[in-house]
């Protein structure tokens, strides 16, 4: 007599429409979610914020989120302090630097800092430059970025938050001169022939966490073997995006409207892009899949840089966030 | 003589036109001046210094909160008039507003006795609309099924050369055996005779 298996566990999940996304579809496409007891419902949103409330209060169970959002979730930072649950990181790298055509030919010609010096000489009205959201990865990396090239971000430019698939649009309307994003975004800004993308974001070993799975505390702490369950899938589906006849596969899947409703071939360089050291430049876990502190704590710095966190604040619950014991656990269960 | 303390200007922002309207006309008859904006493309924040709220209604999942946002995340543009509701007291209530898809953002110093009754509005308006919408949904899908249930009904007519009542308990039958709903069934049976007429035409 065969015992019939437990109910599947059901889960709620958010994604917003990005190549970083990929191990969540994956997972799902392929029904790695069922065979691990979970019943998995995707839910595409619009929009940063609306991820991090509906999973803050349970609406959803669990999103994809940029690395930073939960610990500012912790923080109180643009909403309600409520803790969320990071135990895996999903992605790493995978962010480009597109400028306008017109802005792209200048500071190739004279440098940023230059072309910024010219226009304020001229009194045109300053750069303004896309970021996803203000608590992001891109946000702090285009700062990063700019004061490198001798800007800065908080004088020189005026930076405007735009929702990533609305970033190509915003190029070739003018709205913005150029922006920071995810994959595909910079190569749909290029495609569009909206502009040319002047730098990609390195993602070094172990590399900076770029898209984590964050989930609502209450749920983790109601369904820990499910959690576990959960992180142990998206592991599984990363490390099958490690290779290229995958990664050519995970277009096609990718491309469906309900997905990224981007198509495959617009998909396929960021997929396939790798830089000099032939590291994936957007990768699923071969640089680790483990949330360690020492890798938030960058983040938060760089929360401090922005102007968004006090220099005195306290930020013992933001760290707490990241959970590698329960990525440790899950990878350790057969 | 007690003094009334002056009205609250409210902005509601909803790519939900008619869903938008109607609550800007209901707060609006409670004595609140409200400024109402669809999902155009006008840039919010620039909106926002124009309108100058003390409270802004927004869908929970409009792209345009990212956007709002910036307002205290990005601190450049505006000296932050917008901060989100989200003192430690208010978590019932914006958890009670995220589940029913409002989101709330109040000026800094708003007393939360003026804000909460607004938000109760506007949650109730926002449930109403979701269950008008389920309802009509439900609606069009009973209308859906009735259409399959014909078609079906007809398909069995002809192939098996039956009358309609036959045809219709030949339905019937196979939905109980199945434990399925009659229009489930239905749109099977017509995807399946549909199936078997393309492959007659044009076989593998």
């Amino acid at each position: 007599m065969t015992t019939p298996p437990a109910a599947a566990i059901h889960l709620n999940i958010g994604f917003v429409p990005l190549i970083d996304s990929a191990p969540l579809l994956i997972a799902q496409a392929q029904g790695l979610f069922a065979d691990a007891g979970l019943q998995v419902d995707l839910s595409r949103e619009p929009s940063w914020a609306g991820i991090r409330d509906r999973t803050a209060f349970g609406v959803l169970d669990a999103a994809v989120m940029t690395a930073p959002m939960p610990l500012a979730a912790a923080l109180g930072l643009g909403g309600p302090a409520r803790p969320m649950v990071t135990g895996l990181v999903l992605s790493k790298g995978g962010n480009g630097i597109t400028f306008s055509s017109v802005l792209g030919e200048q500071t190739q010609r004279d440098g940023l800092a230059a072309t910024i010096a010219a226009r304020r000489g001229a009194g045109d009205p300053p750069l303004t430059l896309g970021v996803v959201f203000g608590v992001s990865t891109h946000h702090y990396e285009l700062r990063a970025w700019l004061r490198d090239q001798g800007v800065d971000p908080d004088t020189d430019v005026t930076l405007r938050v735009v929702a990533p698939p609305a970033m190509a649009d915003a190029l070739r309307a003018g709205t913005v001169d150029g922006y920071c994003v995810g994959a595909p975004w910079n190569h749909v800004g290029a495609a569009l022939g909206a502009g040319h993308t002047v730098a990609y974001t390195a993602a070094p070993p172990p590399g900076r966490p770029e898209k984590v799975l964050a989930v609502n505390a209450a749920w983790a702490n109601e369904h820990p073997r499910a959690h576990s369950a959960l992180i142990k899938v998206l592991t599984t589906a990363g490390r099958w995006l490690g290779s290229e006849p995958n990664r050519r596969l995970a277009a096609e899947i990718l491309a469906s409207h309900d997905r990224l409703g981007v198509p495959a071939d617009q998909l396929l360089p960021d997929l396939l892009r790798r830089d000099d050291a032939g590291n994936w430049h957007l990768d699923f876990g071969t640089a680790g899949h483990r949330p360690d502190p020492a890798d938030a704590q960058p983040l938060i710095e760089a929360m401090r840089q922005a102007g968004q966190l006090a220099p005195e604040a306290d930020t013992t619950s933001a760290l707490a966030v990241w959970r590698p014991d329960l990525y440790d656990a899950a990878v350790a269960t057969p | 003589m007690p003094t009334t303390p002056p009205r609250l200007k409210i902005l509601v922002i909803d790519e939900d036109d008619q869903r938008g309207q109607t609550l800007a006309a209901v707060l609006e008859a409670t004595g609140y001046q409200v400024v109402s904006r669809s999902g155009d493309d006008a840039y919010l924040p620039s909106v926002v210094a124009e309108v100058q709220p003390d409270l802004v209604l927004i869908d929970v999942a409009s792209p345009d909160r990212d956007t709002l946002e910036q307002l205290s995340a990005l601190g450049q543009e505006l000296p932050r008039p917008v901060v989100m509701f989200a003192r430690d007291e208010d978590q019932d209530t914006i958890a009670r507003a995220v589940r029913a898809g409002v989101s709330a953002y109040i000026t800094e110093g708003l007393a939360n006795a003026r804000v909460k009754p607004i938000i109760d509005v506007a949650i109730a308006h926002f449930r109403h609309h979701q269950s008008l919408r389920i309802e009509l949904e439900r609606a069009s899908a009973a209308l859906d099924d009735r259409k399959s249930i014909d078609r079906a009904k007809g398909l069995l007519m002809a192939r098996r050369r039956i009358a309609e009542p036959d045809a219709y308990a030949l339905l019937r039958k196979l939905a109980m055996d199945r434990k399925a709903k009659l229009g489930d069934v239905a749109r099977e049976v017509v995807a399946t005779a549909e199936r078997l007429d393309r492959e007659q035409r044009d076989p593998a």
